[in-house]
């Protein structure tokens, strides 16, 4: 038991036990810190982020509706299929890693299996998934198709449970589909969804407010993704995406769509026709339309029938890949823009409101003033010639204004000069942006102050120099008729929460004063002149008093750059509703008709009258009928049928119409049939075929309807009586200058004697 | 009170005699036996006077009473625990007069002739015990429950390793250290004194342990044989996990033979150190010797792929060469020796280092390959992180719940400073250090060198592993499979441990700290 320790061991022990102690315990304290105190902010969202599983419950994209409450966007249900990359990784992977070949070997073999089937089910290339799983740590959950319906979330439910495969290796996320439940109807205006949120019209413009706020379930999860005992869940509720309320009336969108869809095949029109109508006084617009626009449940499908003709057209012709997908890429620039504000044109005729205004405001000119016209106008050794060559001879403003003489209104532009021009193009608006919560608004192309040269001013004068926007002409007529107010047009009334509680309503905007309210009162007695000259041009509709200004513009610069051989044309008509006290105004725009008509007046005005026929008694504007025009009202017919000839022939008088009667008037044999049945309506003064004695279906005598078409109103009266029918005339048929250009039921079909065959008239000049 | 009580001693012997009979009564055992042993030796009284002297003038002058005070039964009311003590006293007092090389005493007085344990020793580790089970039962709740369907599977087994741990503790406790020394025949004839003892059979005293001959006769050398049959048998018939060999299942018992490896290589290297001390100057067989053994615990541990473990075991015979007086420059040759031995193993078996450099380049970047290499150093410094400060307090571990691999063994550490924050693991660091400080106290205060080498050994082996398991776990060391002392899940070493602290505090009975 010797060995005593001797001091110098101590000393040992004693320095083994510094160094071990206080040197260890140092340094290992030092990391400590490091790691617990100063790295701890970023090892706790390390953590999280592995604990936690965030499940993102995304948001509803807001509704839009249009101004009574009728859905024009909504949302479906769809599901996005999740593929768990990771999970499919983990899983073969054992913890241990003891045997990797192998794990790996089973891993290829699995992801191979499911990889190949989803693509299947999903219809998409099997590589991309293969990809995403071998790229785990990047893509934990792959998203390997969006928006795909019930049935195929079903097929991949029952190919993993059919599988015994874990559903976290792939699922199911709930998302949604947009859905327009009109189709094409605004489908410029609403614009459409794609994978990054809002494209194109009030989806895009408004985005953010339609976009609600993605809500997420942030759980704790173990490694093995099951949910912890003493794990916590955070819910951050979703927030819906506002819904917006349009200005847009569906009715009178679907009216002006139609009508729009009509001349567009009518006249061939090239290069789509644009349609709007405005509140005059508020700037809201009540329908915006672009035809032939496209569906926006499937945007990509090229709507108009040449385009999608010409596409196919392309392959055929052997085009290489890309070509064929310029093209489409810009067939679909094109029929996604809303033509309304995105494109320019020449205004033409239309803009002589403009000009007229500005010199009544300047008081260049007056009422009584007047204007000789030669047919051609000398400018600066520029001839410039009026649409009639033959001219108009003298004319006071208004008489300038109905013949839309364009020598007359280039003395008018030359009165006031390129500073007033100027001044009022400005002041109308036609330099800046209308300001339209629409996105795409192009930008004016004009001449300015110091490029006016005496021609320029001259041509410009009538409209036929700067280019324009539909939605700019639109607005500057509303100034010039609602008492000189230059309005900001909108589309978006107001903007509600999920709750229905208004975030935003939109007021009228007055950008400005531009014309006096006695100027105003002024141009709008000479647009109602306009219209009613002659006993009525195209837009005349009875009843109403209806202001109006048509145009037709030469695609010079078109012409000029060779776009296309031949010159083609815009046609043009904007109209006010009522012409004493606007509420509405209405500009439609037919680019590059091609069926042989050319003039505005006889091309858009027709459907500003169809929409106006339709659409004023909808916006609860009644007609109200002079003594003349009430003469003129159709009547319905009596029921006669079973009265002798006598009382029957009183009660046809008595509702204004004749009788004609087929078969022995006698005492005693009574009326066994007529034509037009009882009830149906038809013009005052038409006859009755009236049958006398027993009546069978054969004996209803049948004729075959004559081809009035070219005709004026007294001719095609006269030829369609002589058949034994009843005419109904439409249109400009108090011109003596329309024409008969439709008749309804077609010339040539076998009618019974005595129907009442529709004639449409229409006057194929500038006049109006 | 030694000189001044001895005077009185003999007076109180004389009444004691008469009054014997009644005394047994309500006696603590060894009083019992001790009461007898007085009425035999009572006649050789006067005799024995010299020897209390010769006890008393050994003894350091501030020596505490020599019968602790806080008998494991003493816990009734006070009135019961004063005659205790006032009868433990007086049987002490009669004991010592007997212990002397005439009459030698029995092994009951063995047990109870020494110094108090060091209380604070002894403190922290119930402290560290107690601390390691709770964190213990936070960090394996996961597990137990998702693969055992129990989530107090571990921890009931830990518990069992921890009751046996402390039943351990306290024999080697009451144990003299030098029981290892001693031929074994004379420890079980000591055992068997002592259970006649116990049983009331009288016997002729026995010599106190003493270490004879060569040592080759003693428990040290038997118990480091047996760990070495037990270190080469894993090696061949161990239970391979990722190409090593380091655990063995013998009779239903799953444990890591290299943990008895180490205690019995400080015994061994104690023992040489204190037997050989003479002939350390010289390379043979001096310091051969060390060598030798050594080298057997090295290559048994390479061999079983157990790398960590051949640093610990370097350490240790390192720090106990170091303070055994072996010179520096033999220690330089050693390293020189092993330096040459490492570069042979690299290039004879390259590939099995390959590992190592993989670690030591996850050292470097934690967070470089964190689905392999440095997945569990990722996982680990993403658990002490997210605790901060203060932690998400205990029990409410997140990384637990499979992030963290092996989250009641190798980074339960993780798991204090997760639930417990910087705070908690400074605490188990201040804890380690304490208990440091404590063991080399006793070391340095040890009677005799084989007491203070194994101090030392077991203090530097303890705090060791727990400062490389610390170290580990927040990336100041490369990856190691070291788990921490008296927290890791672990039966067989909890009960290694508490057994080691067992005969520190043993030696701390002797030491003068």
């Amino acid at each position: 038991m010797h060995g005593k320790l001797t001091e110098e061991m101590k000393r040992k022990i004693a320095a083994i036990g510094f160094f071990l102690l206080v040197v260890m315990s140092i340094y290992v304290a030092g990391f400590l810190f490091y790691w617990s105190v100063i790295q701890h902010d970023s090892m706790l969202t390390e953590a999280e982020n592995q604990q936690q599983r965030e499940i993102t419950i995304l948001a509803d994209r807001g509704n839009i509706y249009d101004r009574n409450g009728k859905v024009l966007a909504q949302n479906t249900p769809a599901w996005d299929i999740i593929l768990c990359a990771g999970e499919i990784r983990r899983i073969n992977f054992d913890e241990e890693g003891k045997d990797e070949e192998r794990d790996e070997e089973n891993y290829r073999t699995e992801r191979d299996f499911i990889c190949r089937n989803i693509a299947d089910i999903l219809g998409i290339d099997m590589q991309t998934l293969v990809e995403a799983c071998d790229n785990y740590a990047n893509q934990w959950d792959f998203v390997a198709k969006k928006q795909v319906d019930r049935e195929t979330v079903s097929k991949i439910e029952k190919f993993m449970s059919d599988n015994r495969l874990s559903h976290v290796m792939c699922y199911a996320r709930e998302n949604s589909i947009r859905y327009y439940p009109n189709g094409t109807l605004a489908a410029n205006v609403l614009g459409f969804v794609n994978a990054n949120g809002g494209a194109y019209g009030i989806e895009s413009y408004y985005d953010k407010y339609l976009t609600g706020v993605n809500g997420k379930l942030v759980t704790t999860k173990d490694q093995q993704g099951d949910d912890m005992p003493y794990g916590y869940e955070m819910l951050y509720e979703a927030k819906q995406g506002n819904n917006l309320v349009l200005t847009i009336d569906e009715t009178l969108q679907y009216y002006l769509e139609k009508n729009l869809e009509t001349t567009v095949s009518q006249h061939k029109i090239e290069n789509r026709s644009t349609g709007i109508i405005m509140n005059a006084k508020t700037g809201a617009i009540l329908a915006m339309a672009t035809y032939p626009g496209f569906n926006p449940n499937d945007p990509t499908y090229i709507f108009f029938e040449k385009d999608r003709y010409a596409l196919a057209q392309m392959s055929d012709d052997k085009k290489t890949e890309e070509e064929i997908d310029k093209a489409r890429q810009e067939l679909w620039g094109r029929q996604w823009q809303n033509k309304a504000v995105g494109e320019l044109y020449i205004p033409g005729s239309v803009f002589k409101i403009f000009t007229c205004a500005a010199a009544l405001e300047e008081e260049k000119v007056s009422l009584d003033s007047s204007f000789l016209c030669t047919g051609v106008a000398e400018v600066a050794g520029t001839h410039i010639k009026c649409w009639s060559s033959a001219g108009h001879g003298t004319s006071n403003l208004t008489e300038a204004m109905i013949h839309s003489c364009n020598p007359a209104f280039i003395q008018i532009g030359q009165l006031l000069g390129q500073d007033k021009f100027t001044k009022y193009f400005e002041a109308f608006g036609f330099t800046e942006k209308t300001g339209i919560d629409l996105p795409g608004e192009a930008d004016s192309l004009y001449v300015p102050l110091s490029n006016m040269g005496i021609v320029e001013l001259s041509s410009s004068a009538f409209g036929q120099t700067n280019k324009v926007t539909p939605i700019q002409m639109a607005t500057a007529v509303c100034a010039a008729v609602n008492g000189g107010k230059l309005l900001t047009p909108y589309i978006v009334d107001k903007i509600v929460d999920g709750n229905g509680n208004v975030v935003e309503a939109t007021e009228t905007v007055v950008r400005r004063q531009v014309i006096s309210e006695e100027t105003s009162a002024t141009m709008r007695k000479i647009l109602e002149d306009v219209v009613n000259y002659n006993g009525g041009s195209n837009a005349y509709i009875s009843g109403y008093r209806i202001g109006g200004k048509s145009g037709t513009s030469e695609k010079i610069d078109d012409f000029n750059s060779g776009k296309h051989e031949e010159l083609r044309y815009v046609a043009t008509f904007c109209a006010v509703v009522p012409a004493n006290d606007p509420e509405y105004v209405m500009l439609v725009v037919a680019d590059e008709p091609t069926s042989g008509y050319i003039y505005g007046s006889a091309i858009a005005a027709p459907v500003v009258s169809a929409v106006f026929k339709e659409g004023l008694e909808y916006l609860n504007i009644f007609p109200q009928y002079t003594e003349e025009e009430l003469k003129n009202q159709d009547v319905s017919v009596p029921y006669v049928t079973g009265y002798n000839s006598i009382r029957a022939e009183a009660m046809l008088t008595a509702a204004g119409l004749q009788a004609e009667f087929v078969g022995d008037v006698d005492e005693n044999s009574v009326v066994g049939g007529q034509y037009p049945q009882a009830g149906t309506f038809m013009p005052k003064g038409g006859k009755v075929v009236i049958y006398m004695g027993e009546m069978t279906l054969e004996k209803y005598e049948l004729r075959e309807i004559p081809d009035v078409r070219g005709m004026t109103v007294a001719e095609a009266n006269k030829a369609i009586t002589e058949a034994g029918f009843n005419i109904k005339l439409q249109g400009a048929f108090g011109s003596n200058e329309a024409k008969a250009i439709y008749q309804s039921p077609s010339p040539g079909t076998i009618q019974y004697r005595g129907e009442v065959i529709k004639v449409d008239f229409l006057v194929n000049d500038e006049t109006g | 009170m030694a000189m001044a009580d001895n005077g009185r001693l003999n007076d109180v012997l004389v009444k004691k005699k008469s009054k014997a009979p009644s005394m047994t009564v309500n006696k603590p055992e060894a009083g019992e036996g001790q009461q007898r042993e007085v009425k035999s030796s009572a006649p050789v009284k006067e005799k024995y006077d010299h020897i209390i002297r010769y006890d008393a003038g050994t003894r350091p002058a501030t020596e505490k009473k020599p019968v602790p005070k806080a008998a494991p039964h003493s816990s009734g009311s006070a009135s019961a625990d004063e005659f205790i003590e006032k009868a433990s006293e007086k049987a002490t007092s009669i004991v010592r007069v007997l212990k002397a090389p005439d009459a030698p005493p029995t092994c009951c007085t063995y047990f109870k002739r020494r110094g108090k344990v060091d209380i604070p020793l002894l403190l922290t580790i119930i402290i560290l015990a107690v601390f390691g089970l709770v964190i213990m039962s936070s960090a394996s709740y996961a597990q137990s429950l998702f693969e055992n369907r129990d989530s107090y599977d571990s921890i009931k087994q830990q518990i069992y390793g921890m009751l046996i741990g402390f039943g351990a503790m306290l024999f080697f406790a009451f144990m003299d250290y030098k029981i290892f020394i001693t031929p074994v025949i004379q420890v079980f004839r000591h055992f068997g004194r002592f259970l006649k003892d116990c049983v009331g059979l009288k016997k002729k005293p026995l010599d106190e342990f003493k270490v004879k001959g060569n040592g080759l006769n003693a428990a040290h050398i038997l118990f480091f044989i047996f760990a070495m049959f037990l270190m080469i048998l894993t090696c061949v018939a161990g239970e391979e996990v990722a190409g090593a060999r380091r655990w063995i299942t013998l009779f239903g018992v799953r444990f890591q033979p290299s943990e008895l490896m180490k205690i019995s290589l400080i015994l061994v290297m104690a023992y040489m150190l204190q037997r050989y001390y003479e002939s350390r100057k010289k390379y043979a067989p001096g310091f051969a010797r060390y060598v030798f053994v050594f080298a057997l615990c090295a290559i048994t541990c390479v061999a079983q792929r157990h790398f960590s473990a051949v640093i610990i075991v370097t350490v240790i015979c390192y720090a106990m060469m170091f303070a055994g007086d072996v010179s520096l420059r033999k220690l330089f040759g050693l390293t020189v020796l092993i330096v040459v031995a490492a570069i042979a193993f690299v290039i004879l078996f390259p590939d099995k280092i390959s590992y190592i450099v993989e670690r030591i380049d996850g050292w470097f970047a934690p967070f470089g390959d964190t689905t392999d290499t440095t997945y569990q150093t990722s996982q680990s410094l993403i658990t002490i992180g997210s605790g901060g400060l203060f932690g998400r307090g205990l029990g409410n571990s997140i990384m637990k719940y499979y992030y963290l691999p092996e989250a009641q063994n190798d980074f339960v550490f993780s798991i204090v400073c997760e639930e417990l924050g910087l705070v908690g693991g400074i605490t188990v660091i201040l804890l380690f250090v304490f208990f440091g400080y404590r063991g080399y106290k006793i070391s340095k205060g040890a009677t005799d060198t084989f007491g203070s080498l194994l101090a030392l050994g077991i203090t530097v082996q303890l705090v060791l592993q727990a400062f490389f398991n610390i170290g580990v776990a927040c990336n100041a060391l490369p990856n190691t499979g070291i788990s921490l002392p008296f927290f890791s899940y672990g039966r067989t070493a909890l009960t290694i441990q508490l057994a080691e602290a067992g005969i520190l505090l043993s030696i701390s009975r002797n030491s003068e700290t």
